[in-house]
């Protein structure tokens, strides 16, 4: 019944709108023939049929298209997969540096609250943070302590050098390298003094004035309050950050040189491994993002990458990490970065994630001789006579140590071992006489 | 000479369909200026029909601003079973339905309007007084006569009382001239069915005007 409705319902809509055909019309005008109500009322549809059809009509308003636009422009930027490939490339930059800007600051301001706090530390041991000093703690107590030049030995040591670059007389293989404890022949140390003892005499002539930094005299009552605070644990980070921070810095600077001068030669293989000793693997992680920070080489790191490797114990307390994990397309980039950056003031390509694992540093971190031994073969550099006996005599320079392990490091490999220094800071300058003495001891 | 017209107006809906889809697939392709090309000749008949279901300008064309971004964003899921205007109107429709209905059930509960009786004209819905007002008031065509003028708005409150769906049929059939198979596409219903609608909506419209008196 239903459906016999719809179906009239159906032919008198198609018979209103004319779309019946001639046998259905001819028989619905029959039918309304003989009902002239139901006639009225299909009459009555067709008029308001018409009056619906002649309602004015509307013209879209212009903001559509225009919004329309709006959309389709967005659509097209949201869109374009490569140029979306290169905006998730962008955008990612920004956070990583904003990521390794934050680690970098809050590596250092851990640095300075330990630094200022008082008892935070030892004045000596407030370079490399706790976990590197506890490292020290455990080594064996040996002389190696005398073996190393004091504070004023160091500053003794800077102001010859720098005399000596001024008299022409400096072959240029001794930034910061004399300040290692490395067994020096007597005759070397001979030379030095007497080289000094020239320097200083030529220079009393050019100037009536006394010349303070050629020979200076030591301070006791200076040296001795300064000690006493160092002891007590005042405050006193100037003295115990300056001095191995130069010792990185000179290093760096150094060993990026020569590894700008071999790029020079073999841009396609350009390596450098930063390697941190330490105990803590999160403290090791800041101080190579500091590291970093602080001489200028940019590049880009997930912190993630920054993971620890080999045992987590070494003879000397500390655990060795290395960046790795680097993806290939990463690595171009900071090569490309490092090209870039040819003239300016420090340079560096790091290439990372090796095939094989990269390999752990085992010297002992107190054998700072045997570090800058291995760094020196690694670089390829010339070691000038004054000092290759003393570098290639690893052993000799440190016994209580453990002989370094042979790295298996390719051709071109920058090795550069932060070591933390372990000698104790003083305030005054050295004699020069404490130098022969320092040097001299095995 | 009905016939020679009729054939003619045929031959150029056809030519114009076949344009309207070859820009169809352009802008399945991805050829954006064509999406926006095919969004220009549709956009008055869209709107014109939007306008009358929903009786407010403000709001159809907010409604087919809508219906080209969600014909944008469907466009890989046509697959040409209908033509294209007949696919966004379909999506235009339904927008305005259920707009219609959110804004009714809103109006209804918030500010509880007097239902209006066959004898009670001056006790208008906001849907007929909205037809009324906003676009039956319309100074854009002075050379009206009143006669016309009030036949339009009588016309116009009819519409604006009647169930939207009716509505649209009404709208589709009466006032966009869709044929039967597109109206059946759009509303997704059997031929016979939509036929049966249509008559339907016309008796509903002839009730609101006072015919059934």
């Amino acid at each position: 019944m239903a459906d016999e409705s719809e179906n009239i319902e159906a032919r008198l809509a198609a018979y209103i709108d004319g779309e019946l055909s001639e046998s259905d019309r001819a028989d619905i005008e029959q039918y309304l023939a003989s009902n002239p109500a139901h006639a009225k009322l299909i009459a009555e549809l067709r008029e308001q049929r018409a009056k619906l059809s002649n309602l004015p009509r509307e013209k879209a308003p212009a903001e559509i298209m225009d919004h329309l636009q709006q959309h389709l422009e967005r659509h097209a930027l949201l869109d374009e997969g490569a140029d979306e490939a290169i905006t998730r490339r962008s955008t990612w930059w920004p956070q990583l540096t904003a990521a390794a800007a934050m680690l970098v600051l809050a590596a250092g301001l851990g640095m300075l609250v330990y630094q200022v706090l008082p008892g935070g530390g030892k004045a000596d041991k407030l370079v490399l943070g706790p976990n590197v000093i506890k490292s020290f703690d455990k080594l064996p107590a040996t002389d190696e302590a005398a073996t190393e030049p004091t504070n004023d030995q160091k500053a003794q040591n800077a102001d010859q050098n720098e005399l000596t670059q001024n008299n022409g007389q400096n072959n240029g293989q001794n930034n910061g390298l004399d300040r290692i404890t490395a067994p020096v022949p007597a005759e070397t140390v001979a030379s030095r003094m007497e080289k000094q003892s020239m320097v200083a005499a030529d220079a009393s002539k050019v100037s009536t004035q006394p010349v303070v930094n050629a020979a200076p005299a030591p301070q006791p009552p200076f040296d001795g309050a300064v000690s006493s605070l160092a002891k007590a644990g005042a405050p006193s980070a100037a003295l115990g950050a300056e001095r191995p921070r130069d010792y990185v810095e000179e290093l760096a600077e150094k060993l990026v040189q020569e590894q700008a001068q071999r790029r020079d030669k073999d841009l396609a293989t350009p390596h450098a491994t930063l390697t941190v000793t330490s105990d803590d693997p999160a403290m090791s992680s800041a101080l190579i993002a500091s590291y970093l920070a602080q001489n200028s080489i940019t590049f880009d790191v997930p912190t993630a990458a920054i993971t620890p490797t080999g045992p987590t114990t070494q003879p000397t307390g500390g655990t060795t990490l290395v960046l790795h994990n680097i993806a290939p397309d990463r690595a171009r980039d900071l090569q490309n970065t490092a090209a870039n950056q040819r003239n300016g003031r420090q340079q560096a390509n790091l290439t990372f994630g090796a095939a094989a694992p990269l390999p752990v540093t085992t010297q002992p971190a107190a054998n700072e001789t045997a570090a800058m031994t291995e760094l020196e073969s690694a670089a390829g550099k010339a070691i000038p006579a004054t000092q290759a006996s003393a570098s290639t005599q690893p052993a000799t320079a440190a016994p209580s140590a453990t002989q370094p392990t042979t790295h298996p490091a390719e051709a071109g490999d920058l090795w550069i071992v932060i070591v933390p220094d372990r000698t104790p800071p003083a305030a005054t300058p050295a004699a020069p006489t404490t130098l022969p003495a320092a040097t001299t001891q095995p | 000479m009905s016939t020679v017209s009729g054939n003619f107006g045929s031959a150029s809906r056809s030519d114009a369909a076949e344009r309207e889809m070859e820009l169809f697939r352009r802008a399945q392709s991805g050829d954006r200026g064509a999406f926006g090309q095919l969004a220009i000749r549709l956009q008055d008949r869209l709107y014109n029909a939007i306008v009358r279901v929903v009786g407010d300008r403000e709001e159809a064309r907010e409604l087919t601003q809508e219906t080209f971004v969600k014909a944008l964003t469907a466009l890989e899921g046509f697959r040409g079973e209908a033509q294209p205007y007949t696919w966004m109107f379909r999506i235009g429709v339904n927008l305005a339905i259920s707009h219609l209905r959110k804004v009714q059930r809103q109006r209804t509960f918030s500010l509880d309007t007097p239902r209006r009786t066959n004898n009670q004209p001056s006790q208008r819905s906001d849907q007929e007084s909205s037809l009324i007002d906003r676009v039956a008031q319309d100074d854009r065509q002075p050379s009206d006569g009143v006669l016309r003028k009030e036949t339009q708005q009588q016309v116009l409150s009819a519409l604006g009382r009647m169930d939207p769906e009716q509505r649209a049929i009404l709208v589709m059939r009466d006032i966009e001239g869709l044929d039967y198979g597109q109206m059946a596409a759009a509303l997704e219903v059997p031929l016979g069915t939509l036929k049966s609608r249509l008559f339907r909506a016309r008796l509903a419209m002839r009730e609101q005007l006072g015919g059934a008196e």
